[in-house]
């Protein structure tokens, strides 16, 4: 793809322009010189014409006059005679001057003025002096064979000189005309080009220029609809290219600010949705065990019951109002996790106590589900807050229980992975369907359980996740749909235990304190 | 003697279920369900007088139980009472489009439970 510039193609364009302009010009010019050269030198012709009628002017006033005065004597029919006498010689002049330029009219011109020279010195002044004596002598003289030659010669040559000048004139007449001719077609042509080109320049022009503005201008109002899809054809002279590049990158960024954009309001609707579902949740959560302990308060208040059943029904309230604390605990959880505050008060614990607590206050009374236990014999250390740790081990136990409500098995182990404990908990309830899977620890997120009958408020695994990684560790889960799912955790070992763990596997290095 | 009218609790909260059967007192029948489909099975199995029907269960929601016991013609004298957390009105709204009896809201006062039973169940007794 070759891509001229803009800029340099016009002037190249408007070079050639002006060349074919100037170039006709010229011709022209050159036409119109040649023309008025061929003025002048007609001009000249004439009076070379003139000229010779003016010297046979003065050889035709010698022969009149001498004619006259050998007739009468007297001075009247003289006149011409004497004026011719005045004038010859200057008449000579001037037609040998018109022609010097010329030499074989000059050469004609110089025999005239031979010629003339003896016919007024040999023949016209000899024989006006022989007049004055005789006259008849006189008269034979003027009418002799060898004047009549002379004049013959005389007029011989100016003839000559004359028919010369009206040949070339007409030769030059010719020549003018095809100059002119010529002239004008140059001319013509010369305009005609200079025409096509600036027309096929202009169109040029608009093709080049024009169009690709106009297209510019109509994707812009497409892009000021809304429509960013649109794209320029990266086509055609450098600077319409990098104008289409520039348009073309400005609309891929709105394309791309709209889509964050929709994203970011997509995502926004979704989290409005998720606290809409949580305020009905919370309101759900708390109605239930607010039922139990307003419903025995009651009872309590207005019946008289045998101190068993009394202190059972009491244990009831207490047991409810203890949940109802919990959640009030969740949801200002909630709260911490929203301001990005954890307040971790870290000690070393040994984490299997703390699962068999956790197993015992969760699983103590369930006889829908079968627990089994995998616990290493060794302590299992690690450093962390023991009422945190308990939140989310209780978190995933009671997970694993909703999530099962038909039953089965649920399995918690613990052990130690090089120096990490990890705890699992499986269950072979409901599963998580793939498309839950990316967002299963958001917070509010409940994929789609509430449409199951199982309550809940979202909140506990997003907690879970934060408890964990604020000690440093990983949580993450594999589930199956309508196969169960296993959560798992790993926290870092205690590393002031950690080596006293790993000891006995490696019986090559002798501990010589061993407790 | 007559037949002490049956009443079918579904609850999946123990505590909750113990709570009626106090406060309804000695004159009943009672049977409990924890979850959807235990409460099919017992309202087909039991036909009680009253229903006392929770909505969110394990398994599904207890209008589904409601739905039965219209569809069915062996159980068009059951009486249901929906007791729902849910106060946001679609709840109530739905029980009532899918012929509920009653309509009672968690937390609820115990005279009105044991109002709307015993309404329930005078009225069948009458009929």
């Amino acid at each position: 793809m070759r891509r001229g510039s803009l800029v340099s193609r016009v002037f190249a364009i408007a070079f050639l322009v002006a060349a074919v302009v100037g170039a006709s010009f010229a011709v022209f010019l050159l036409a119109v010189t040649s023309l008025r050269h061929a003025v002048d030198r007609e001009s000249r012709s004439k009076d070379v014409t003139a000229a010779t009628l003016g010297v046979e002017t003065v050889v035709a006033d010698f022969e009149t006059g001498l004619r006259g005065y050998i007739l009468t004597r007297r001075a009247g029919p003289r006149a011409p005679y004497d004026r011719a006498l005045e004038r010859w010689s200057l008449a000579a002049a001037r037609l040998h001057l018109l022609v010097e330029d010329d030499p074989v009219q000059e050469r004609r011109a110089r025999r005239l003025t031979n010629n003339l020279r003896l016919y007024v010195h040999d023949y016209a002044i000899p024989v006006l002096a022989i007049a004055k004596l005789d006259p008849r002598a006189a008269r034979g003289e003027a009418s002799s064979d060898e004047n009549t030659r002379r004049l013959a010669q005389i007029r011989g040559t100016l003839d000559a000189m004359v028919q010369t000048e009206r040949t070339r004139s007409a030769r030059r007449a010719a020549s003018v005309d095809s100059v002119a001719q010529r002239a004008e077609l140059v001319g013509v042509v010369g305009l005609a080009a200079s025409v096509l080109l600036v027309l096929a320049f202009g169109a040029w022009i608009a093709r080049r220029v024009a169009r690709p503005v106009r297209r510019a201008a109509a994707a812009a109002a497409e892009v000021a609809k809304g429509d960013f899809d649109v794209r320029l054809p990266e086509l055609g002279a450098s600077e319409v290219a990098a104008l289409a590049t520039a348009f073309n990158s400005m609309t891929r960024a709105l394309e791309a600010g709209r889509d964050t954009l929709l994203q970011q309001n997509e995502r926004l609707q979704e989290s409005e949705r998720h606290k809409t579902d949580l305020i009905s949740m919370v309101s759900h959560e708390l109605r239930t065990p607010l039922s139990s302990v307003l419903g025995f308060t009651s009872l309590l208040l207005e019946r008289d019951f045998p101190p068993a059943e009394r202190r059972r029904y009491l244990e009831i309230v207490d047991g409810e109002a203890r949940r109802l604390a919990a959640l009030a605990e969740d949801f200002l959880d909630v709260r911490l996790l929203e301001e990005g505050r954890f307040d971790l008060a870290l000690e070393p614990l040994e984490l299997v106590t703390l699962v068999r607590e956790q197993v015992l206050l969760f699983f103590g009374n369930t006889d829908r589900h079968r627990l089994s236990l995998d616990v290493p014999h060794q302590a299992v250390v690690v450093d962390g807050d023991r009422d945190r740790l308990a939140q989310v081990i209780g978190n995933l136990f009671s997970n694993a229980i909703k999530y099962s409500p038909d039953g089965g098995a649920i399995g918690v182990q613990v052990k130690t992975v090089r120096d990490r404990a990890r705890l699992s908990v499986t269950d072979d309830g409901l599963g998580i369907p793939r498309e839950h899977h990316d967002r299963i620890f958001e917070r509010f997120y409940r994929a789609g359980a509430a449409a199951k009958g199982i309550s809940g408020t979202g909140i506990g695994l997003a907690v879970a996740r934060d408890i964990v990684v604020a000690h440093g560790g990983e949580i993450d889960f594999r589930s199956v749909e309508g196969h169960g799912s296993t959560f798992w955790l790993e926290l870092p070992l205690s590393p002031s235990e950690a080596p006293l763990e790993q000891a006995p596997r490696q019986p090559a290095q002798p501990r010589t304190r061993a407790a | 003697m007559p037949e002490p009218p049956r009443i079918l609790l579904v609850e999946d909260e123990p505590a909750l279920r113990e709570l009626m059967k106090v406060a309804l007192g000695a004159g009943y029948d009672f049977v409990e369900a924890g979850d959807l489909d235990e409460a099919l099975e017992l309202v087909r199995s039991h036909v009680p007088t009253v229903v006392l029907l929770d909505v969110m269960l394990p398994g599904g929601s207890g209008l589904d139980v409601l739905r039965a016991v219209r569809a069915e013609p062996e159980l068009a004298a059951v009486r249901v009472i929906v007791v729902s957390a849910w106060q946001s009105g679609d709840d109530r709204r739905v029980a009532q489009e899918l012929g509920a009896d009653g309509f009672l809201g968690k937390p609820f006062e115990l005279e009105e439970l044991s109002a709307a039973v015993r309404e329930l169940t005078r009225t069948d007794r009458e009929s």
